[in-house]
């Protein structure tokens, strides 16, 4: 497995979030992650990526078998988990200069510009980190941070919320090309918008209250959308 | 009458900063005689190679003036610009040569403004004069060096820098010191002709003894530019200066950027001032100052409009300490209806959130500092020549890489 997380427990101020988190994506593979509000979705890539605060209990993640539980944010970075933000801070700094700094970092050798105009976004290259930018367009910027990363593991943050149509597609283009060099990616979406446009879906996670409730095909997107989330937990908890 | 203007000024204190007492200074500055100008091939290597360290190669220049201490005067022209008649010398050699020099001494600057511009006149030695003829647009940037080497010196000079109209000179100047103990006082009066355009670019580096006050101001004519790039490294002892810009012609344009870095117990009062005198000329004061360990730091912006025009103050500090003292005084006075002035001052520190944003990419914490302090300094500036702006470049990065070590 490229990633494992194994029954992780984690609190967030106290509270606790992830009440044992069993996870796993393959090689190349796109799987989408689904849940209500407040399930513990955000939290879980959060603590994959090694950031913010938080508090391990028990459980652990591993990268390509390696443990990473205990490695800060940017080690876990440079080991190949990239984390594309949900609602990414406001940075005072050019967002070309922390391209170029990116680029240098990961080795990156394309044209950074070509993919910020393939998103929409070349605009904002001269602007600081997200002063000014719509939801969608610092959706489409943290994407555009996974391109020049070229993670083994990327994680992306509801990429599909608050953004148009085309936008979406071309997200959806830049993923499957990640995946097509040899990432492997975990998505966060609520309607599983980005679903459409994707050639290729391998795995639906659905976490409720903490917990992988129900994993499986892309079916489960569709029963997710008729169903609701409560009715997959009840058939879980009751399996 | 200056002489004159000037003895009745010596008590005269700075309104802004830390006061200085001249009287135990003037000892060391009078009755000495010794002054050499020589060709900038034999200056020092010491000088050269710390010139160096700053960014500058000041024997491949296209024209140069280098002085230590007080007596010491190496320059260079190269011929093509010489034979375009542009001209780098020491202010009384200028004096001497050239009668007309003589009106621009004083006429941007009052004598008797203060003490410090008043033991100049009384007590300077050398300083450039720097003249670009009409129409003559000189790019490439050129370089003028004060260097204090002894111990105790007290550096005081007088600099005058033309511009005619239609031209144009991108000066660099570093000015910096060796000793712990010393005083610096640049007066600096810039004139910038109709159409002309002046970049005056310091990068400064003193240590914790150095007291510094330049005294600078420009005027500026109709349609010309004058750009006041300052960038401080290092540790003075106290540092004030209040560059002012007067743009007397119409269409004018200033920008007065300051860019400080502040350790250790240093005391930085810096800023700028532009007076719009002619109609539609537009002035900015920009300052950025990083205010570390106990030092404090003064930002001062001040923007007067006697005729219609615009402008815009802007300082922000970034404290990285919680013994230091920032405070930011922008003003703004509009003695005319349509006039538009405003500002913006900030003082904050380095987020949290920030930096774990950029540690997320792969950013150690001591490199997210690093970018985020980088990204602090950054004040854009129009139509810097490319090598001008590559060297700006380089010496915020040094300033950043220092201010998170």
């Amino acid at each position: 497995m490229r990633l494992r997380v194994e029954k992780l427990v984690a609190s967030v101020s106290g509270k606790l979030v992830l009440r044992g988190v069993d996870l796993e994506l393959g090689p190349r593979e796109i799987n989408l992650l689904m849940g209500p509000n407040g399930a513990g979705k955000t939290t879980l890539l959060r603590v994959v990526a090694g950031v913010g605060s938080y508090v391990i209990h028990g459980g652990r993640v591993l990268l390509d078998g390696e443990d990473v539980s205990g490695l800060p944010p940017h080690e876990r970075a440079r080991k190949g988990i990239g984390i594309a933000h949900q609602l990414p801070p406001r940075v005072s700094v050019k967002a070309r200069y922390f391209l170029e700094r990116l680029r240098k970092i990961h080795g990156f050798e394309g044209d950074v510009e070509s993919y910020a105009r393939a998103l929409g976004i070349d605009h904002l290259l001269d602007r600081d980190l997200f002063h000014g930018f719509s939801g969608g367009e610092a959706k489409k910027f943290e994407v555009l941070t996974l391109v020049v990363q070229k993670p083994r593991v990327a994680l992306l943050d509801e990429p599909d919320s608050g953004v148009d149509i085309e936008g979406v597609r071309a997200i959806a283009r830049i993923v499957e090309e990640l995946r097509s060099h040899g990432s492997s990616i975990l998505i966060v979406t609520h309607g599983g918008a980005i679903a459409r446009f994707l050639p290729r879906i391998d795995v639906v996670h659905v976490m409720v209250r903490g917990r992988i409730v129900c994993s499986g095909d892309p079916s489960i997107l569709e029963r997710v959308v008729s169903e609701g989330y409560s009715a997959l937990a009840k058939v879980s908890s009751s399996a | 009458m200056l002489k004159e203007l000037a003895w009745r000024a010596l008590t005269k204190a700075s309104p802004y900063g830390p006061d200085i007492d001249l009287g135990k200074v003037a000892a060391s500055v009078i009755g000495e005689s010794r002054t050499v100008a020589s060709h900038i091939s034999s200056a020092p290597r010491e000088a050269l190679s710390s010139a160096k360290e700053l960014g500058l190669d000041l024997e491949s220049s296209p024209a140069t003036y280098l002085q230590v201490d007080r007596g010491d005067v190496y320059t260079a022209v190269s011929r093509r610009l010489a034979e375009l008649g542009v001209m780098v010398m020491s202010i009384e050699e200028a004096a001497a040569k050239l009668p007309w020099v003589e009106k621009y001494l004083w006429r941007a600057i009052l004598v008797d403004s203060d003490k410090y511009t008043a033991f100049t006149e009384l007590f300077g030695r050398h300083g450039y004069f720097i003249y670009v003829p009409r129409g003559t647009r000189v790019r490439e940037p050129i370089s003028a060096c004060l260097y204090i080497h002894r111990p105790g010196t007290a550096q005081l000079v007088h600099n005058i820098v033309v511009v005619e109209e239609g031209a144009e000179l991108n000066l660099v100047t570093a000015c910096w010191a060796m000793p712990t103990r010393a005083l610096h006082i640049g007066v600096s009066e810039f004139y910038v002709g109709k159409g002309a355009r002046l970049t005056f670019t310091m990068v400064h580096r003193w240590r914790e003894g150095v007291d510094v006050r330049p005294r600078a101001a420009a005027i500026v004519e109709d349609g010309g530019e004058f750009v006041n790039y300052y960038v401080h490294l290092g540790s003075a002892r106290s540092l004030q200066m209040f560059p002012t810009a007067i743009l007397r012609g119409s269409n004018a344009r200033a920008y007065l950027t300051s860019i400080v870095s502040a350790r250790s117990s240093s005391t930085l009062d810096i800023g700028g001032r532009v007076i719009i005198e002619g109609v539609d000329s537009r002035g900015e004061v920009a300052s950025r100052a990083l205010v570390a360990d106990s030092s404090r730091v003064w930002l001062r912006g001040e923007l007067v409009a006697k005729n219609v025009g615009r402008g815009h103050i802007d300082c922000k500090a970034l404290k990285l300490s919680s013994e230091s003292l920032a405070e930011a005084i922008p003003s703004i006075r509009s003695l005319v209806k349509e006039a538009m002035l405003t500002h913006e001052a900030a003082i904050g520190t380095i987020s949290r959130d920030e930096v774990e944003y950029l540690m997320s990419k792969g950013f150690s914490e001591n490199e997210a500092t690093s970018i985020i302090v980088r990204g602090f300094l950054e004040i854009g500036i129009e139509n810097m020549p490319s090598r001008l702006r590559n060297y700006i470049d380089r010496t915020l990065d040094q300033v950043a890489r220092a201010a998170t070590l």
